[in-house]
């Protein structure tokens, strides 16, 4: 699916990251420190950051939302859509879009939807929220995306205790008078069961037998209520079909790989964009990574990158491709501008509020 | 050390695993030692120890020691 909507752009971007930092090395006891240290050379990742209480997607969220809406002084009844991305949501029902619009005060006037996506998940929000105001249904869509993926994942297994993080971001999308942004969305369902949790949904419901850890391929251990990630299919998915939709999204849009001024890519790990950059041949600097204190963060990692590398920035962003691949198995680029993009630091979560 | 034994090397010292365990029948997860994670640990292994960089296609296909000393001729290291 290809299209270029018109008169939207991204306003503003901000990110809030859990108070807990786990240093990988700390993993020494139970990994073996010359097996951990291996793992964090190839990966890139040295710490990441775990939420250390009771504190949820959502709430990271709400924190990122309300430091977005307070730093941009937006009127909260202007704000008419939200969309929620995250596989972690509060409950299985209801959704929870619409708890967020009470918890931030927000117009009833409102439509609210969740989007149970991952990695690619920021470039599906994005789709739906420019789609929400370029049919005139939203003028202002709050567009939050974040994960706690450690709640999801067993200690036990290292291929993914030593990648994920959590965290949770918010953007605020709207009309534009002079920019618009071209989206390509691929979707291979055969690969559903590439990232998955097994087991706690209606096709497998939770049973005694589903919560039982067991050691499975390579010393690792989880349950069938834990996440599962088939680390090789991914990769080899996401080094296959990554620089194939760039350069079909570039040859749409009649760019070169040089013309583009960011590759805001999933921010997977550190080896996984050097590949993908090996067959894109983009200048490096211009794919960054900067997962390697906060690991893996699925649908926030992008505009976490942003916040992170871009906040206050006077570089010309003007022709930068956003990139999320991931479970499902999905995979997408948004081509625009954030020029006029606001983008804010990180903050860290209080867990007072 | 000639090129055969460098490449031994580099698999005993990715995967953790002895040196007399790799030949060239050895298998990508026919050893629990030699799983997605340690994949990338190896390939990294390789270009350090040979001077190279593996291309992302050979990444995937690099699935043997058979494979990789195939792979490596590509590259100019003669087996």
């Amino acid at each position: 699916m290809k299209v270029t909507i018109p008169n939207i752009k991204i306003s503003s971007i901000a990110a809030c990251l859990p108070q807990s930092e786990v240093d990988l090395e700390s993993f020494f006891d139970l990994y073996g420190k010359e097996e951990t240290e291996k793992i964090i050379s190839v990966t890139g990742i040295k710490k990441v950051r775990y939420v250390s209480g009771d504190e949820i997607s959502s709430d990271l969220c709400l924190q990122a939302a309300e430091y977005l809406i307070s730093m941009t002084n937006t009127e909260r009844e202007s704000i008419d859509g939200v969309v929620f991305v995250s596989q972690t949501r509060d409950y299985i029902i209801p959704a929870t879009s619409p708890s967020l619009q009470h918890r931030l005060n927000l117009s009833k006037d409102l439509v609210a939807f969740d989007v149970p996506y991952g990695c690619t998940g920021y470039v599906y929000g994005l789709f739906l929220s420019s789609m929400l105001i370029s049919s005139g249904s939203c003028k202002k869509v709050l567009l939050l995306a974040g994960d706690v993926n450690s709640k999801t994942i067993n200690k036990m297994d290292r291929s993914l205790t030593m990648v994920f993080g959590d965290a949770g971001t918010a953007s605020i999308v709207e009309h534009s008078t002079d920019e618009s942004i071209y989206f390509n969305i691929k979707t291979d369902g055969s690969g559903y069961d590439r990232l998955i949790i097994p087991a706690g949904g209606y096709r497998n419901p939770s049973t005694q037998a589903t919560q039982e850890v067991t050691e499975r391929e390579n010393k690792n251990f989880r349950s069938d209520e834990d996440l599962y990630m088939d680390g090789m299919s991914v990769f080899n998915f996401a080094i296959t079909e990554v620089p194939t939709i760039i350069k079909e999204s570039l040859a749409d849009n009649h760019l070169e790989v040089g013309d583009v001024s960011l590759y805001a890519l999933h921010q997977a790990n550190e080896l996984m964009l050097k590949y993908i950059n090996k067959k894109l041949k983009a200048d490096r600097s211009k794919v960054p990574f900067c997962a390697s204190e906060i690991g893996n963060t699925g649908p926030a990692s992008i505009p976490l990158m942003l916040s992170t590398n871009y906040a206050e920035t006077t570089e010309d962003l003007s022709k930068s491709i956003l990139c999320g691949f991931g479970v499902g198995l999905t995979w997408g680029t948004a081509l625009l501008s954030l020029n006029d993009t606001k983008i804010f630091k990180p903050i860290i979560y209080n867990n007072q509020v | 050390m000639n090129n055969s034994e460098k490449l031994i090397n580099s698999f005993s010292e990715a995967l953790g695993i002895d040196a007399s365990t790799v030949s060239d029948s050895l298998e990508y997860q026919s050893i629990p030692e030699w799983d997605s994670i340690s994949h990338m640990i190896l390939i990294s292994q390789i270009e350090e120890d040979f001077e190279v960089s593996i291309d992302t296609d050979d990444v995937i296909d690099m699935s043997s020691v058979a494979k990789a000393k195939e792979i490596l001729s590509k590259y100019y290291i003669v087996f």
